[in-house]
Protein backbone atom coordinates (compact mmCIF):
# COMPACT_ATOMS: atom_id res chain seq x y z
CA UNK A 1 0.00 0.00 0.00
CA UNK A 2 1.31 3.41 -0.90
CA UNK A 3 2.00 5.71 2.07
CA UNK A 4 0.82 9.26 1.47
CA UNK A 5 1.70 11.11 4.67
CA UNK A 6 4.58 11.09 7.11
CA UNK A 7 4.89 8.11 9.44
CA UNK A 8 3.19 8.48 12.84
CA UNK A 9 5.34 10.51 15.20
CA UNK A 10 7.42 11.97 12.37
CA UNK A 11 6.82 15.73 11.95
CA UNK A 12 5.51 16.79 8.54
CA UNK A 13 8.17 18.40 6.34
CA UNK A 14 7.88 22.17 6.13
CA UNK A 15 7.83 22.70 2.39
CA UNK A 16 6.66 25.69 0.39
CA UNK A 17 3.21 24.24 -0.23
CA UNK A 18 2.64 24.02 3.53
CA UNK A 19 3.96 27.53 4.05
CA UNK A 20 1.58 28.83 1.42
CA UNK A 21 -1.34 26.95 2.99
CA UNK A 22 -0.46 28.48 6.36
CA UNK A 23 -0.18 31.91 4.75
CA UNK A 24 -3.58 31.61 3.14
CA UNK A 25 -5.08 30.67 6.50
CA UNK A 26 -3.29 33.29 8.62
CA UNK A 27 -2.81 36.26 6.33
CA UNK A 28 -6.04 37.99 7.31
CA UNK A 29 -5.91 37.54 11.12
CA UNK A 30 -2.20 38.41 11.29
CA UNK A 31 -2.88 41.48 9.13
CA UNK A 32 -5.66 42.61 11.45
CA UNK A 33 -3.44 42.28 14.53
CA UNK A 34 -0.50 44.04 12.92
CA UNK A 35 -2.64 46.80 11.40
CA UNK A 36 -3.69 47.86 14.90
CA UNK A 37 -0.03 48.40 15.77
CA UNK A 38 1.15 50.30 12.74
CA UNK A 39 -2.13 51.81 11.47
CA UNK A 40 -0.91 51.63 7.91
CA UNK A 41 -2.29 49.27 5.28
CA UNK A 42 1.03 49.18 3.41
CA UNK A 43 3.20 48.60 6.49
CA UNK A 44 0.87 45.93 7.87
CA UNK A 45 0.84 44.00 4.57
CA UNK A 46 4.63 44.25 4.32
CA UNK A 47 5.08 42.98 7.90
CA UNK A 48 2.82 39.98 7.27
CA UNK A 49 4.94 39.07 4.25
CA UNK A 50 8.20 39.54 6.15
CA UNK A 51 6.96 37.37 9.03
CA UNK A 52 6.32 34.48 6.65
CA UNK A 53 9.65 34.93 4.87
CA UNK A 54 11.38 34.73 8.26
CA UNK A 55 9.38 31.65 9.15
CA UNK A 56 10.53 30.11 5.86
CA UNK A 57 14.15 30.88 6.72
CA UNK A 58 13.69 29.08 10.05
CA UNK A 59 11.88 26.08 8.54
CA UNK A 60 14.56 23.56 9.48
CA UNK A 61 14.07 24.36 13.16
CA UNK A 62 10.28 24.80 13.15
CA UNK A 63 7.56 22.21 13.46
CA UNK A 64 4.46 22.90 11.46
CA UNK A 65 2.25 22.34 14.51
CA UNK A 66 3.97 25.14 16.46
CA UNK A 67 4.36 27.52 13.54
CA UNK A 68 1.16 29.46 14.18
CA UNK A 69 2.11 31.12 17.51
CA UNK A 70 5.56 31.69 16.06
CA UNK A 71 4.17 33.64 13.09
CA UNK A 72 2.31 35.94 15.49
CA UNK A 73 5.39 36.34 17.64
CA UNK A 74 7.54 37.33 14.66
CA UNK A 75 4.86 39.62 13.26
CA UNK A 76 4.35 41.40 16.59
CA UNK A 77 8.08 41.97 17.01
CA UNK A 78 8.29 43.41 13.52
CA UNK A 79 5.22 45.57 14.15
CA UNK A 80 6.68 46.95 17.39
CA UNK A 81 9.90 47.89 15.64
CA UNK A 82 8.08 49.46 12.70
CA UNK A 83 5.81 51.42 15.04
CA UNK A 84 8.76 52.85 16.98
CA UNK A 85 10.54 53.72 13.75
CA UNK A 86 7.42 55.44 12.39
CA UNK A 87 6.90 57.41 15.58
CA UNK A 88 10.49 58.58 15.48
CA UNK A 89 10.17 59.64 11.84
CA UNK A 90 6.88 61.42 12.54
CA UNK A 91 8.46 63.14 15.57
CA UNK A 92 11.33 64.54 13.52
CA UNK A 93 8.97 65.49 10.70
CA UNK A 94 10.07 62.91 8.10
CA UNK A 95 6.68 61.14 8.03
CA UNK A 96 3.12 62.34 8.24
CA UNK A 97 0.43 60.72 10.36
CA UNK A 98 -0.85 57.53 8.74
CA UNK A 99 -4.28 57.51 7.14
CA UNK A 100 -6.87 54.76 7.74
CA UNK A 101 -6.79 51.71 5.45
CA UNK A 102 -9.14 51.88 2.49
CA UNK A 103 -11.17 49.01 3.86
CA UNK A 104 -11.44 50.65 7.28
CA UNK A 105 -12.54 53.91 5.70
CA UNK A 106 -15.15 52.03 3.67
CA UNK A 107 -16.55 50.26 6.73
CA UNK A 108 -16.50 53.06 9.29
CA UNK A 109 -17.01 56.78 9.20
CA UNK A 110 -13.88 58.82 9.87
CA UNK A 111 -15.18 59.73 13.32
CA UNK A 112 -15.95 56.16 14.35
CA UNK A 113 -12.63 54.91 12.98
CA UNK A 114 -10.79 57.61 14.93
CA UNK A 115 -12.64 56.73 18.15
CA UNK A 116 -11.87 53.03 17.75
CA UNK A 117 -8.24 53.77 16.99
CA UNK A 118 -7.94 56.04 20.01
CA UNK A 119 -9.41 53.33 22.24
CA UNK A 120 -6.83 50.77 21.04
CA UNK A 121 -4.03 53.33 21.28
CA UNK A 122 -4.98 54.01 24.89
CA UNK A 123 -3.81 50.50 25.80
CA UNK A 124 -0.23 49.81 26.82
CA UNK A 125 1.61 47.41 24.52
CA UNK A 126 1.32 44.34 26.76
CA UNK A 127 -2.48 44.67 27.02
CA UNK A 128 -2.93 45.50 23.37
CA UNK A 129 -1.02 42.45 22.12
CA UNK A 130 -3.03 40.10 24.36
CA UNK A 131 -6.35 41.66 23.41
CA UNK A 132 -5.67 41.57 19.68
CA UNK A 133 -4.36 38.01 19.72
CA UNK A 134 -7.34 36.84 21.77
CA UNK A 135 -9.73 38.42 19.31
CA UNK A 136 -8.17 37.70 15.92
CA UNK A 137 -5.69 34.84 16.13
CA UNK A 138 -7.87 31.93 17.23
CA UNK A 139 -4.97 30.79 19.40
CA UNK A 140 -5.63 29.23 22.79
CA UNK A 141 -4.56 31.08 25.95
CA UNK A 142 -1.65 28.65 26.20
CA UNK A 143 -0.51 29.40 22.64
CA UNK A 144 -0.87 33.15 23.18
CA UNK A 145 1.21 32.75 26.30
CA UNK A 146 3.87 30.98 24.21
CA UNK A 147 3.78 33.66 21.55
CA UNK A 148 4.21 36.44 24.10
CA UNK A 149 6.37 34.53 26.63
CA UNK A 150 3.89 35.03 29.47
CA UNK A 151 1.95 32.53 31.64
CA UNK A 152 -1.46 31.35 30.50
CA UNK A 153 -3.16 32.94 33.53
CA UNK A 154 -1.63 36.31 32.71
CA UNK A 155 -3.18 36.13 29.25
CA UNK A 156 -6.65 35.83 30.73
CA UNK A 157 -6.19 38.63 33.25
CA UNK A 158 -4.63 40.98 30.69
CA UNK A 159 -7.45 40.32 28.28
CA UNK A 160 -10.06 41.26 30.89
CA UNK A 161 -8.16 44.40 31.88
CA UNK A 162 -7.77 45.41 28.22
CA UNK A 163 -11.46 44.99 27.46
CA UNK A 164 -12.46 47.02 30.53
CA UNK A 165 -10.11 49.82 29.52
CA UNK A 166 -11.36 49.80 25.94
CA UNK A 167 -14.95 49.95 27.18
CA UNK A 168 -14.12 52.87 29.47
CA UNK A 169 -12.32 54.68 26.68
CA UNK A 170 -15.26 54.24 24.31
CA UNK A 171 -17.77 55.40 26.90
CA UNK A 172 -15.67 58.47 27.59
CA UNK A 173 -15.53 59.24 23.86
CA UNK A 174 -19.30 58.96 23.52
CA UNK A 175 -20.17 61.07 26.55
CA UNK A 176 -21.72 64.41 25.56
CA UNK A 177 -19.18 67.15 26.15
CA UNK A 178 -20.61 69.96 28.23
CA UNK B 1 -23.56 49.19 15.77
CA UNK B 2 -21.87 48.58 19.11
CA UNK B 3 -18.78 50.83 19.47
CA UNK B 4 -16.85 47.72 20.56
CA UNK B 5 -17.54 46.24 17.09
CA UNK B 6 -15.82 49.26 15.54
CA UNK B 7 -12.67 48.39 17.46
CA UNK B 8 -12.68 44.83 16.17
CA UNK B 9 -13.84 45.43 12.63
CA UNK B 10 -12.37 42.68 10.40
CA UNK B 11 -10.26 44.28 7.66
CA UNK B 12 -9.29 42.41 4.49
CA UNK B 13 -5.57 42.62 3.62
CA UNK B 14 -4.62 44.15 0.27
CA UNK B 15 -5.12 41.63 -2.56
CA UNK B 16 -2.26 39.63 -4.11
CA UNK B 17 -0.52 38.74 -0.84
CA UNK B 18 0.24 35.12 -1.77
CA UNK B 19 1.58 36.14 -5.18
CA UNK B 20 3.91 38.68 -3.54
CA UNK B 21 5.08 36.10 -1.00
CA UNK B 22 5.87 33.62 -3.80
CA UNK B 23 7.87 36.18 -5.73
CA UNK B 24 9.80 37.14 -2.56
CA UNK B 25 10.67 33.50 -1.91
CA UNK B 26 11.69 33.07 -5.57
CA UNK B 27 13.91 36.15 -5.39
CA UNK B 28 15.57 34.79 -2.25
CA UNK B 29 16.14 31.44 -3.95
CA UNK B 30 17.65 33.11 -7.04
CA UNK B 31 20.32 35.04 -5.18
CA UNK B 32 20.80 32.45 -2.44
CA UNK B 33 22.23 29.78 -4.80
CA UNK B 34 25.01 31.99 -6.26
CA UNK B 35 25.79 33.37 -2.79
CA UNK B 36 26.14 29.86 -1.37
CA UNK B 37 28.31 28.80 -4.33
CA UNK B 38 30.53 31.84 -3.81
CA UNK B 39 30.90 31.10 -0.10
CA UNK B 40 31.71 27.44 -0.84
CA UNK B 41 34.32 28.50 -3.42
CA UNK B 42 35.92 30.85 -0.88
CA UNK B 43 36.12 28.04 1.69
CA UNK B 44 37.62 25.62 -0.86
CA UNK B 45 40.16 28.20 -1.97
CA UNK B 46 41.20 28.83 1.63
CA UNK B 47 41.60 25.11 2.24
CA UNK B 48 43.52 24.57 -1.02
CA UNK B 49 46.14 27.24 -0.30
CA UNK B 50 49.39 25.80 1.17
CA UNK B 51 49.80 26.54 4.84
CA UNK B 52 52.06 29.49 5.42
CA UNK B 53 55.37 28.50 7.04
CA UNK B 54 56.14 30.34 10.27
CA UNK B 55 58.87 32.99 9.90
CA UNK B 56 62.36 31.79 10.92
CA UNK B 57 63.49 32.64 14.42
CA UNK B 58 66.26 35.19 14.03
CA UNK B 59 66.69 35.97 17.71
CA UNK B 60 69.86 33.87 18.12
CA UNK B 61 71.49 35.95 15.38
CA UNK B 62 70.74 39.15 17.27
CA UNK B 63 72.41 38.02 20.48
CA UNK B 64 76.07 38.93 21.02
CA UNK B 65 78.30 35.88 20.49
CA UNK B 66 79.99 34.78 23.70
CA UNK B 67 83.34 34.24 21.95
CA UNK B 68 84.91 35.64 18.79
CA UNK B 69 84.09 33.76 15.63
CA UNK B 70 87.00 31.71 14.44
CA UNK B 71 87.54 29.34 11.60
CA UNK B 72 88.51 25.85 12.58
CA UNK B 73 92.27 25.63 12.64
CA UNK B 74 92.11 22.46 10.63
CA UNK B 75 90.48 24.42 7.84
CA UNK B 76 93.03 27.24 7.87
CA UNK B 77 94.25 27.98 4.40
CA UNK B 78 91.36 26.10 2.83
CA UNK B 79 88.54 28.50 3.81
CA UNK B 80 88.12 32.21 3.17
CA UNK B 81 85.89 34.32 5.40
CA UNK B 82 84.57 37.74 4.46
CA UNK B 83 82.31 40.07 6.48
CA UNK B 84 79.09 41.38 4.90
CA UNK B 85 77.58 44.71 6.02
CA UNK B 86 74.02 44.36 7.28
CA UNK B 87 73.34 47.91 8.46
CA UNK B 88 72.55 46.58 11.95
CA UNK B 89 75.44 46.85 14.38
CA UNK B 90 74.24 43.84 16.39
CA UNK B 91 74.06 41.62 13.32
CA UNK B 92 77.10 40.56 11.32
CA UNK B 93 77.00 38.17 8.38
CA UNK B 94 80.05 36.22 7.28
CA UNK B 95 80.45 34.56 3.94
CA UNK B 96 82.51 31.40 4.19
CA UNK B 97 83.82 29.81 1.03
CA UNK B 98 86.31 27.12 0.17
CA UNK B 99 89.62 28.25 -1.35
CA UNK B 100 90.44 26.74 -4.70
CA UNK B 101 94.13 26.76 -5.32
CA UNK B 102 95.12 28.05 -8.72
CA UNK B 103 96.88 25.53 -11.01
CA UNK B 104 100.61 26.12 -11.42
Amino acid sequence: MKQTGPAPGVPAPFDQARLEALYTRLERPVYNVVYRWVWSEEDAAEIVQEAFVRLWMMRDRVRLETAKPLVYRIALNLARKRRRWRRLRTFVGLDEQTTPAHAEAALLSAERAATARQAVESLPEELRSVMLLCHYSGLSYREIGEALSIPEGTVASRRNTALKRIQASLEEAHEPHG
Amino acid sequence: MNPMDDVFVDLPPPPGGLRRLRSRLDRRRRWQAPALALAAAAVLLTLALPPQAPPPDLSPLLSTPSSPISVLPAAAGRLAVSEIETGTPELVHYRVAGVVSAPD
